[in-house]
Protein backbone atom coordinates (compact mmCIF):
# COMPACT_ATOMS: atom_id res chain seq x y z
CA UNK A 1 0.00 0.00 0.00
CA UNK A 2 2.69 2.42 0.93
CA UNK A 3 4.59 1.58 -2.21
CA UNK A 4 1.56 2.35 -4.31
CA UNK A 5 1.06 5.60 -2.52
CA UNK A 6 4.69 6.43 -2.94
CA UNK A 7 4.55 5.74 -6.65
CA UNK A 8 1.41 7.88 -7.04
CA UNK A 9 2.98 10.70 -5.07
CA UNK A 10 6.12 10.46 -7.16
CA UNK A 11 4.12 10.65 -10.39
CA UNK A 12 2.09 13.62 -9.21
CA UNK A 13 5.16 15.33 -8.01
CA UNK A 14 6.78 14.81 -11.36
CA UNK A 15 3.77 16.15 -13.24
CA UNK A 16 3.61 19.19 -10.96
CA UNK A 17 7.33 19.86 -11.44
CA UNK A 18 6.94 19.70 -15.22
CA UNK A 19 4.19 22.28 -15.21
CA UNK A 20 6.17 24.50 -12.91
CA UNK A 21 9.19 24.31 -15.22
CA UNK A 22 7.11 25.39 -18.22
CA UNK A 23 5.68 28.33 -16.26
CA UNK A 24 9.19 29.40 -15.15
CA UNK A 25 10.45 29.29 -18.74
CA UNK A 26 7.60 31.55 -19.87
CA UNK A 27 8.51 34.11 -17.17
CA UNK A 28 12.15 34.28 -18.31
CA UNK A 29 11.23 34.61 -21.95
CA UNK A 30 8.86 37.45 -21.11
CA UNK A 31 11.78 39.43 -19.70
CA UNK A 32 13.69 39.09 -22.94
CA UNK A 33 10.65 39.81 -25.09
CA UNK A 34 9.87 42.91 -23.03
CA UNK A 35 13.51 44.02 -23.29
CA UNK A 36 13.44 43.65 -27.07
CA UNK A 37 10.21 45.67 -27.27
CA UNK A 38 11.73 48.41 -25.10
CA UNK A 39 14.81 48.54 -27.34
CA UNK A 40 12.66 48.84 -30.47
CA UNK A 41 10.62 51.63 -28.85
CA UNK A 42 13.79 53.51 -27.85
CA UNK A 43 15.22 53.30 -31.37
CA UNK A 44 11.94 54.46 -32.91
CA UNK A 45 11.58 57.38 -30.49
CA UNK A 46 15.18 58.43 -31.00
CA UNK A 47 14.75 58.57 -34.76
CA UNK A 48 11.44 60.41 -34.42
CA UNK A 49 12.82 63.08 -32.08
CA UNK A 50 15.90 63.40 -34.24
CA UNK A 51 13.84 64.19 -37.34
CA UNK A 52 11.66 66.67 -35.42
CA UNK A 53 14.68 68.44 -33.91
CA UNK A 54 16.37 68.67 -37.30
CA UNK A 55 13.22 70.06 -38.93
CA UNK A 56 12.79 72.68 -36.23
CA UNK A 57 16.46 73.64 -36.31
CA UNK A 58 16.34 73.98 -40.08
CA UNK A 59 13.21 76.14 -39.90
CA UNK A 60 14.80 78.33 -37.22
CA UNK A 61 18.00 78.65 -39.22
CA UNK A 62 16.23 79.59 -42.42
CA UNK A 63 13.91 82.12 -40.73
CA UNK A 64 16.99 83.70 -39.13
CA UNK A 65 18.54 83.97 -42.57
CA UNK A 66 15.35 85.57 -43.89
CA UNK A 67 15.51 88.09 -41.03
CA UNK A 68 19.04 89.03 -42.02
CA UNK A 69 18.07 89.36 -45.67
CA UNK A 70 15.13 91.56 -44.69
CA UNK A 71 17.43 93.81 -42.66
CA UNK A 72 19.73 94.13 -45.70
CA UNK A 73 16.83 95.15 -47.95
CA UNK A 74 15.37 97.63 -45.45
CA UNK A 75 18.74 99.32 -45.00
CA UNK A 76 19.26 99.57 -48.73
CA UNK A 77 15.81 101.02 -49.40
CA UNK A 78 16.50 103.69 -46.82
CA UNK A 79 19.84 104.39 -48.50
CA UNK A 80 18.10 104.76 -51.87
CA UNK A 81 15.68 107.37 -50.51
CA UNK A 82 18.41 109.15 -48.60
CA UNK A 83 20.62 109.39 -51.68
CA UNK A 84 17.69 110.64 -53.75
CA UNK A 85 17.15 113.48 -51.29
CA UNK A 86 20.70 114.66 -51.97
CA UNK A 87 20.12 115.05 -55.71
CA UNK A 88 19.07 118.24 -57.46
CA UNK A 89 15.78 116.71 -58.51
CA UNK A 90 14.93 114.59 -55.50
CA UNK A 91 11.54 113.52 -56.85
CA UNK A 92 12.76 112.18 -60.20
CA UNK A 93 15.82 110.59 -58.56
CA UNK A 94 13.66 108.91 -55.91
CA UNK A 95 11.16 107.60 -58.43
CA UNK A 96 13.85 106.21 -60.75
CA UNK A 97 16.17 104.79 -58.09
CA UNK A 98 13.34 103.09 -56.18
CA UNK A 99 12.00 101.56 -59.37
CA UNK A 100 15.44 100.33 -60.46
CA UNK A 101 16.25 98.88 -57.06
CA UNK A 102 12.87 97.18 -56.83
CA UNK A 103 13.52 95.66 -60.24
CA UNK A 104 16.84 94.36 -58.94
CA UNK A 105 15.40 92.57 -55.92
CA UNK A 106 12.08 91.38 -57.40
CA UNK A 107 13.38 87.84 -57.91
CA UNK A 108 13.92 87.54 -54.15
CA UNK A 109 11.12 89.67 -52.69
CA UNK A 110 7.62 91.00 -53.21
CA UNK A 111 7.24 94.63 -52.38
CA UNK A 112 5.06 97.70 -52.48
CA UNK A 113 6.23 101.24 -51.82
CA UNK A 114 4.86 104.74 -51.49
CA UNK A 115 7.32 107.55 -52.14
CA UNK A 116 6.37 111.14 -51.40
CA UNK A 117 8.32 114.25 -52.23
CA UNK A 118 7.11 117.60 -50.91
CA UNK A 119 8.33 120.78 -52.56
CA UNK A 120 7.90 123.55 -50.00
CA UNK A 121 8.56 126.23 -52.63
CA UNK A 122 5.78 125.21 -55.03
CA UNK A 123 3.55 123.96 -52.21
CA UNK A 124 2.88 120.70 -53.98
CA UNK A 125 3.74 117.15 -53.20
CA UNK A 126 3.99 114.09 -55.40
CA UNK A 127 3.05 110.59 -54.24
CA UNK A 128 4.42 107.63 -56.24
CA UNK A 129 3.09 104.11 -55.80
CA UNK A 130 5.37 101.26 -56.87
CA UNK A 131 3.93 97.75 -57.20
CA UNK A 132 6.03 94.56 -57.26
CA UNK A 133 3.49 92.20 -55.69
CA UNK A 134 3.20 89.88 -58.71
CA UNK A 135 -0.34 91.14 -59.33
CA UNK A 136 -2.08 94.40 -60.16
CA UNK A 137 -3.56 96.53 -57.39
CA UNK A 138 -6.54 98.92 -57.30
CA UNK A 139 -5.49 102.05 -55.44
CA UNK A 140 -7.42 104.80 -53.70
CA UNK A 141 -5.20 107.68 -52.65
CA UNK A 142 -6.64 110.52 -50.57
CA UNK A 143 -4.93 113.52 -49.07
CA UNK A 144 -7.60 114.32 -46.54
CA UNK A 145 -6.51 117.85 -45.72
CA UNK A 146 -5.81 118.65 -49.35
CA UNK A 147 -9.28 117.83 -50.68
CA UNK A 148 -7.96 115.66 -53.49
CA UNK A 149 -8.31 111.93 -54.14
CA UNK A 150 -7.44 109.47 -56.91
CA UNK A 151 -8.58 105.99 -57.93
CA UNK A 152 -6.35 104.07 -60.28
CA UNK A 153 -4.83 100.69 -61.09
CA UNK A 154 -1.12 99.94 -60.78
CA UNK A 155 0.03 96.93 -62.76
CA UNK A 156 2.76 94.64 -61.53
CA UNK A 157 6.28 96.07 -61.96
CA UNK A 158 4.93 99.56 -62.61
CA UNK A 159 4.77 102.84 -60.73
CA UNK A 160 2.34 105.75 -60.93
CA UNK A 161 2.74 109.30 -59.60
CA UNK A 162 -0.04 111.63 -58.50
CA UNK A 163 0.25 115.30 -57.57
CA UNK A 164 -1.41 116.92 -54.58
CA UNK A 165 -1.64 120.46 -53.26
CA UNK A 166 0.04 121.13 -49.94
CA UNK A 167 -2.05 122.56 -47.11
CA UNK A 168 -1.79 125.84 -45.31
CA UNK A 169 -1.41 124.34 -41.84
CA UNK A 170 1.66 122.32 -42.89
CA UNK A 171 0.36 118.77 -42.39
CA UNK A 172 -1.43 116.35 -44.67
CA UNK A 173 -3.05 113.03 -43.79
CA UNK A 174 -2.38 110.73 -46.73
CA UNK A 175 -4.57 107.63 -46.87
CA UNK A 176 -3.43 104.82 -49.13
CA UNK A 177 -5.94 102.01 -49.75
CA UNK A 178 -5.15 99.18 -52.12
CA UNK A 179 -7.05 96.10 -53.12
CA UNK A 180 -5.22 92.96 -54.23
CA UNK A 181 -6.86 89.58 -54.94
CA UNK A 182 -10.03 90.67 -53.15
CA UNK A 183 -8.26 91.86 -50.02
CA UNK A 184 -8.29 95.55 -48.96
CA UNK A 185 -5.36 97.06 -47.09
CA UNK A 186 -5.32 100.58 -45.64
CA UNK A 187 -2.21 102.53 -44.71
CA UNK A 188 -2.27 106.08 -43.33
CA UNK A 189 0.63 108.53 -43.24
CA UNK A 190 1.11 112.02 -41.84
CA UNK A 191 3.14 114.20 -44.19
CA UNK A 192 4.70 117.48 -43.11
CA UNK A 193 4.35 119.99 -45.92
CA UNK A 194 5.99 123.15 -44.59
CA UNK A 195 9.48 121.88 -45.50
CA UNK A 196 11.11 120.00 -48.36
CA UNK A 197 10.58 116.38 -47.55
CA UNK A 198 11.12 112.87 -48.83
CA UNK A 199 8.92 110.22 -47.26
CA UNK A 200 8.83 106.54 -48.09
CA UNK A 201 6.77 103.56 -46.97
CA UNK A 202 7.95 100.04 -47.82
CA UNK A 203 6.06 96.77 -47.50
CA UNK A 204 8.51 93.95 -48.21
CA UNK A 205 7.89 90.20 -48.15
CA UNK A 206 10.54 87.50 -48.27
CA UNK A 207 9.60 83.88 -48.59
CA UNK A 208 11.26 80.52 -49.00
CA UNK A 209 9.95 76.97 -48.89
CA UNK A 210 9.57 76.95 -45.11
CA UNK A 211 9.06 80.50 -43.81
CA UNK A 212 7.65 83.93 -44.68
CA UNK A 213 8.94 87.23 -43.33
CA UNK A 214 7.11 90.50 -43.92
CA UNK A 215 8.16 93.97 -42.83
CA UNK A 216 6.65 97.44 -43.12
CA UNK A 217 9.01 100.36 -42.71
CA UNK A 218 8.85 104.14 -42.92
CA UNK A 219 11.63 106.55 -43.70
CA UNK A 220 11.49 110.31 -43.95
CA UNK A 221 13.92 113.15 -44.20
CA UNK A 222 13.19 116.85 -44.35
CA UNK A 223 15.29 119.91 -45.02
CA UNK A 224 14.74 123.62 -45.36
CA UNK B 1 18.49 27.04 -9.54
CA UNK B 2 15.24 28.69 -10.62
CA UNK B 3 16.23 31.95 -9.03
CA UNK B 4 19.60 31.77 -10.70
CA UNK B 5 18.05 31.36 -14.13
CA UNK B 6 15.59 34.22 -13.53
CA UNK B 7 18.41 36.43 -12.39
CA UNK B 8 20.50 35.57 -15.46
CA UNK B 9 17.63 36.32 -17.80
CA UNK B 10 16.88 39.58 -16.02
CA UNK B 11 20.54 40.59 -16.25
CA UNK B 12 20.59 39.77 -19.95
CA UNK B 13 17.44 41.89 -20.51
CA UNK B 14 18.82 44.86 -18.55
CA UNK B 15 22.19 44.59 -20.32
CA UNK B 16 20.42 44.57 -23.68
CA UNK B 17 18.55 47.77 -22.87
CA UNK B 18 21.62 49.47 -21.43
CA UNK B 19 23.83 48.61 -24.40
CA UNK B 20 21.10 49.85 -26.76
CA UNK B 21 20.86 53.15 -24.91
CA UNK B 22 24.61 53.65 -25.04
CA UNK B 23 24.77 52.75 -28.73
CA UNK B 24 21.84 55.01 -29.68
CA UNK B 25 23.15 58.06 -27.84
CA UNK B 26 26.71 57.65 -29.05
CA UNK B 27 25.75 57.82 -32.72
CA UNK B 28 25.51 61.31 -34.24
CA UNK B 29 24.03 61.16 -37.74
CA UNK B 30 25.16 63.64 -40.36
CA UNK B 31 22.58 66.21 -41.38
CA UNK B 32 23.49 67.39 -44.85
CA UNK B 33 20.44 69.65 -45.26
CA UNK B 34 21.12 71.41 -41.98
CA UNK B 35 24.71 72.00 -43.06
CA UNK B 36 23.58 73.91 -46.16
CA UNK B 37 21.50 76.26 -44.02
CA UNK B 38 24.47 76.83 -41.75
CA UNK B 39 26.76 77.52 -44.70
CA UNK B 40 24.27 80.07 -46.06
CA UNK B 41 24.00 81.76 -42.67
CA UNK B 42 27.78 81.87 -42.33
CA UNK B 43 28.18 83.43 -45.76
CA UNK B 44 25.54 86.07 -45.10
CA UNK B 45 27.02 86.95 -41.72
CA UNK B 46 30.43 87.33 -43.34
CA UNK B 47 28.95 89.81 -45.83
CA UNK B 48 27.22 91.69 -43.01
CA UNK B 49 30.48 91.91 -41.11
CA UNK B 50 32.44 93.30 -44.06
CA UNK B 51 29.59 95.76 -44.77
CA UNK B 52 29.60 96.81 -41.12
CA UNK B 53 33.32 97.54 -41.34
CA UNK B 54 32.53 100.03 -44.10
CA UNK B 55 34.66 98.43 -46.79
CA UNK B 56 32.08 96.43 -48.75
CA UNK B 57 30.19 99.43 -50.08
CA UNK B 58 33.35 101.10 -51.40
CA UNK B 59 34.57 97.88 -53.04
CA UNK B 60 31.21 97.23 -54.70
CA UNK B 61 30.93 100.79 -55.98
CA UNK B 62 34.36 100.27 -57.61
CA UNK B 63 33.37 96.76 -58.86
CA UNK B 64 36.40 95.36 -57.02
CA UNK B 65 35.64 91.64 -56.72
CA UNK B 66 39.19 90.75 -55.70
CA UNK B 67 39.00 93.19 -52.82
CA UNK B 68 35.68 91.72 -51.67
CA UNK B 69 37.15 88.22 -51.73
CA UNK B 70 40.18 89.32 -49.73
CA UNK B 71 37.93 90.80 -47.07
CA UNK B 72 35.78 87.67 -46.95
CA UNK B 73 38.74 85.28 -46.81
CA UNK B 74 39.61 86.56 -43.36
CA UNK B 75 36.07 85.89 -42.12
CA UNK B 76 34.81 82.75 -43.81
CA UNK B 77 35.77 79.36 -42.39
CA UNK B 78 38.78 77.55 -43.89
CA UNK B 79 36.54 74.53 -44.50
CA UNK B 80 34.71 76.43 -47.24
CA UNK B 81 35.65 77.58 -50.70
CA UNK B 82 33.86 80.57 -52.15
CA UNK B 83 33.56 82.77 -55.19
CA UNK B 84 32.02 86.22 -55.49
CA UNK B 85 30.40 88.07 -58.35
CA UNK B 86 29.33 91.73 -58.36
CA UNK B 87 26.43 91.93 -60.76
CA UNK B 88 23.01 93.37 -61.46
CA UNK B 89 20.88 90.77 -63.20
CA UNK B 90 23.01 88.29 -65.11
CA UNK B 91 25.43 86.82 -62.61
CA UNK B 92 27.92 84.33 -64.05
CA UNK B 93 29.22 81.22 -62.30
CA UNK B 94 32.87 81.55 -63.22
CA UNK B 95 35.17 79.29 -61.17
CA UNK B 96 32.19 77.69 -59.43
CA UNK B 97 32.46 73.88 -59.60
CA UNK B 98 29.68 71.88 -61.23
CA UNK B 99 30.37 68.67 -59.33
CA UNK B 100 29.94 70.09 -55.81
CA UNK B 101 26.95 71.09 -53.70
CA UNK B 102 27.07 74.88 -53.93
CA UNK B 103 24.95 77.42 -52.08
CA UNK B 104 24.48 80.98 -53.29
CA UNK B 105 23.43 84.08 -51.42
CA UNK B 106 22.73 87.61 -52.63
CA UNK B 107 23.74 90.69 -50.65
CA UNK B 108 22.39 93.95 -52.01
CA UNK B 109 24.21 97.29 -52.06
CA UNK B 110 22.22 100.23 -53.42
CA UNK B 111 24.33 103.31 -52.91
CA UNK B 112 27.55 104.73 -51.56
CA UNK B 113 27.83 108.29 -50.27
CA UNK B 114 25.66 110.32 -52.66
CA UNK B 115 25.76 107.90 -55.59
CA UNK B 116 23.16 105.28 -56.43
CA UNK B 117 24.42 102.23 -58.37
CA UNK B 118 22.15 99.36 -57.29
CA UNK B 119 24.15 96.12 -57.39
CA UNK B 120 24.26 92.80 -55.65
CA UNK B 121 27.13 90.65 -54.47
CA UNK B 122 26.47 87.00 -55.34
CA UNK B 123 28.46 84.76 -52.99
CA UNK B 124 28.90 81.09 -53.92
CA UNK B 125 30.01 78.70 -51.16
CA UNK B 126 30.92 75.02 -51.15
CA UNK B 127 32.75 72.66 -48.84
CA UNK B 128 36.44 71.94 -49.35
CA UNK B 129 36.27 68.38 -47.98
Amino acid sequence: MEKVLNINTFNEGTRFKGENRRFCSLKGQMFLVAAILVVIALVALKNLFGIYATTEEKRFGESSLLDKQMKNLKNEFRAVVGVAALQNDANVSGINHLYNFSNLIKSDAKLLYVFVFNNATSQRFAATIGNFLNDKINVTLNATDSGLGYNFVVDDEKNITKIFQSTINGTVNLTFIYEIRGENVTEAFRITTDKNLVFAFFDVQLEDSRALVRSKDIYNWSWV
Amino acid sequence: MKGYIYTMEMLIAVSLIFISLVYINSYTPTKPEMELSLIKAQGFEAMEYVDGKGSLRTLVSNANETGVEEQLRAVISNNLNFETEICINDCTKTNVPDNETVVGIDYYISAHKSNYFGKKVRLWLWRKF
